[in-house]
């Protein structure tokens, strides 16, 4: 309500209906469940020390790759060096694709998971090189070290390589630099509180979304620019649901909107402006998310259609609005 | 950390730049296309096919469904006590909606098919068709399914605390009915498949536009009677998805059963005109929705009951979909007591599937309509009602609003085959 400073929106309102303009507000208030699915993860750190990481999640726009690349690198890898696969069934583990908004909680964990198994082995390995203790080993800025004695270190590569190397690899140590996770989600509940404007034509009915204020909850943010492109897509596609789209058959069967000059879908031109704004609860998990790929299409196509109903009932101006 | 921050998206420049490789771009050598002939009527039996003309003329191969026997096409969700139909990749003896295919051929480029398409011959024997719940439901009408006795796809139900004493002590009760009406997802890229047979090690390669590569290699091994390991399911670019491309659709079948039995890569991509008539089909539901109100305008009974329009067939997630929205539709607020019943009936449309939601926009949908009706209705402002039913207590634990505990847990105990659906995998760990 802050956000779209409500009372000065509802005096707007005011002022556009006296001048004979059916302009409306609407409101939507909803909470989401996401998460249904499992997903796995295959991490890859070859003996150059290049990752690449395969992932049973497969996006396809969502863009994925890139936060999948930004939790990785937070394992103290540059993210030039990391590589994502996905959309293969002979190279990614069993997983459950990219559905239900889960990709990031899911597939993202089960990176983890797997990452997590690596730098566990990557200390072993470094443990052996420096000859210390594996409890003793700290890894920081791309290298290993004993504690309290950063000056003797051995670099990630370096340890890679090792982990390659018959000769090298400590004693008690399994060859290699692979691990797989598997992630199975808690459900999560991302909700939002959702506020349209819009003017409904007296003579043509047309319907115009003036503006839109969209506040999220999706848990923490991995990616802030990726979340916001799910918001305004997911948004895109109420508008259209709101007051564009329909499949429409005729009584004897055949279907009326079979090409998209019959089929209405959203184009820039029908997108309002579009404040978009978060409150951050993470979600109990490590990375803290939920998820955000639905969330706007669940949350606004009927605030849309509560400000048209708004619009059209003039005796919504006798409502006290706070 | 980059974890929080506005990381530039990776994966973009091969988009931008146009290299990267989506499936209609992608050739295998030797490779010919196919092309559905598909249903021009919603409901009619098929009296005869013949693809003599079009072989005559150049078309290298013709099938209709009488000329191969494939299994009916694996279903994500079925409930318990569902009527759960047989949707075959390619039709036998009756059809249930526009567009639905009855044959394929096969030629070496997609111009000469489209020409090639005109001459086969199929005769149908037009029947009723079935375009609403209402008509669908009408005592009399035809049967979509004949197996099945009735037009009803599913009957489900739940109920929770004292619905008759809230609604008998309310100050006020509050009725409202809401459609919301079928969409289709329109992702940029329609669907499309491209497989390669290799007779000698006896390995299938599809490349598919789809959003789970793993379950379609499952439900392929399935239809063709094949071991998972002989299929491998390579995605390349794909162009958006919705929920338009979980469902394994005919297509997905009968072009590698093609690829395989023609001993030639086959690749059939979808038109938008087939995308419109073939691909899930996403909402088409009713809600009639009842909520009584004290004086201090807390609701503090909801009664709510969905007709869905679910069309001629259940794609992978059809039957989830109107449960969902039913499971979902206390939203925010706190509703001590709810009585909600699912309907989902045939009608001779397309299928429906998830469709971004799935079942969570419409749920959102007939709720926060209600809460503005009753507004309305009260006259009192749509914030305060908001305000006065939000939940106040989160389950400290899952951070799951209490409301949605116990509805959520009664849920899986309705369904059958928790195997394969996602949604059921997720509400069966409840």
């Amino acid at each position: 309500m802050e956000l779209s400073g409500y009372e000065r929106l509802v005096e707007d309102v005011r002022k556009a209906r006296i001048d004979g303009k059916l302009v409306g507000l609407g409101l939507s208030t909803f909470v989401e469940v996401c998460n249904f699915s499992y997903q796995s993860a295959y991490v890859k750190v070859e003996p150059s020390g290049n990752i690449i990481v395969y992932t049973s999640t497969s996006p396809h726009g969502q863009g994925d790759a890139t936060a999948f690349t930004q939790i990785v690198s937070d394992f103290g890898v540059p993210m030039e060096r990391i590589m994502i696969v996905h959309g293969d069934t002979d190279a990614v583990p069993q997983g459950s694709g990219t559905a239900g908004s889960w990709t990031l909680t899911a597939g993202g964990h089960a990176i983890i998971r797997a990452c997590e198994k690596i730098r566990e082995k990557m200390v072993s390995i470094a443990a052996g090189m420096l000859e210390a203790s594996p409890r003793d080993i700290v890894f920081e800025a791309g290298k290993f070290y004993v504690r309290d004695s950063p000056e003797k270190s051995v670099s990630f590569d370096e340890v890679a390589a090792t982990a390659y190397d018959q000769g090298g690899v400590p004693e008690g140590v399994e060859m290699g630099l692979t691990a797989t996770g598997f992630y199975k989600p808690s459900l999560t509940y991302p909700f939002g509180a959702y506020l349209a404007v819009v003017e409904v034509d007296p003579e043509t009915s047309k319907v115009t979304p003036l503006k839109l204020y969209l506040v999220n909850d999706v848990g923490r943010i991995v990616n802030p620019l990726l979340v916001e492109g799910q918001i305004y897509g997911g948004a895109a596609q109420a508008l259209g649901q709101a007051v564009l789209e329909e499949i429409v058959y005729s009584g004897d069967g055949s279907l009326l909107t079979s090409s998209l000059s019959d089929y209405m879908i959203p184009s820039a031109t029908e997108i309002p402006e579009t404040v978009i704004a978060f409150t951050e609860t993470p979600a109990p998990n490590e990375l803290g998310t939920k998820g955000v790929g639905e969330l706007a299409t669940i949350g606004l196509t009927q605030a849309i259609i509560n400000a048209v109903e708004d619009a059209l009932t003039t005796k919504c101006l006798s409502i006290k609005r706070r | 950390m980059l974890v929080g921050t506005r990381v530039k998206r990776v994966e973009d420049y091969p988009l931008v730049t146009g290299f990267a490789k989506f499936l209609d771009e992608l050739t295998v050598p030797n490779m010919v296309y196919a092309h559905f002939i598909r249903s021009p009527y919603a409901h009619a039996r098929i009296k005869r096919i013949s693809g003599v003309k079009a072989l005559k003329e150049g078309a290298l191969a013709f099938y209709s469904g009488r000329d191969i026997t494939l299994n009916p096409l694996p279903v994500g969700s079925v409930y318990r006590g569902s009527n759960t139909p047989k949707f075959l990749p390619l039709a036998v003896d009756k059809v249930r909606f526009v567009g639905e295919p009855v044959a394929v051929l096969v030629g070496v480029d997609r111009y000469s098919l489209a020409d090639l398409a005109e001459l086969v011959e199929v005769e149908y024997e037009p029947l009723q068709p079935l375009m609403s719940v209402e008509e669908a439901l009408r005592e009399g009408a035809p049967l979509i399914h004949e197996e099945f006795g009735t037009n009803t796809c599913l009957r489900w139900s739940y109920s929770s605390g004292n619905i008759r004493e809230a609604f008998e002590s309310a100050d006020r009760v509050v009725k409202a009915v809401f459609k919301i009406q079928r969409l289709a997802a329109i992702a940029m890229e329609p669907r499309g498949v491209l497989a390669s047979y290799d007779s000698s090690s006896k390995r299938l390669t599809i490349w598919l536009s789809s959003q789970t590569p793993h379950q379609h290699r499952t439900w392929i091994a399935e239809s063709l009677n094949m071991p998972e390991t002989a299929i491998r399911v390579l995605t390349p670019n794909v162009g958006g998805g919705f929920g338009s491309k979980l469902a394994i659709y005919p297509e997905y079948v009968v072009v590698p059963w093609l690829a395989m039995r023609l001993g030639r890569p086959v690749k059939w991509f979808e038109s938008r005109t087939e995308n419109l008539q073939t691909t899930t089909h996403g909402r088409d539901m009713v809600a009639e929705m009842e909520a009584a109100l004290d004086r201090d305008l807390n609701i503090k009974a909801l009664k709510c009951r969905i007709t869905a329009d679910i069309g001629a067939y259940n794609y992978a997630y059809t039957q989830d979909n109107p449960v969902t929205a039913a499971n979902m539709i206390v939203g925010a607020y706190k509703i001590p007591a709810v009585d909600l019943e699912v309907v989902e009936v045939f009608t001779n449309k397309n299928g429906t599937d998830a469709y971004r939601g799935a079942g969570r926009p419409e749920a959102s949908y007939f709720i926060e309509r209600l809460m503005d009706r009753i507004a309305a209705e009260l006259k009192v402002d749509p914030i305060e009602i908001r305000r006065r039913n939000f939940i106040q207590k989160i389950c400290s634990h899952t951070r799951r609003p209490q409301t949605l505990n116990t509805i959520l847990a009664t849920t899986k105990k309705r369904l059958k085959n928790s195997w394969s659906s996602p949604a059921m995998r997720g509400w069966s760990r409840m």
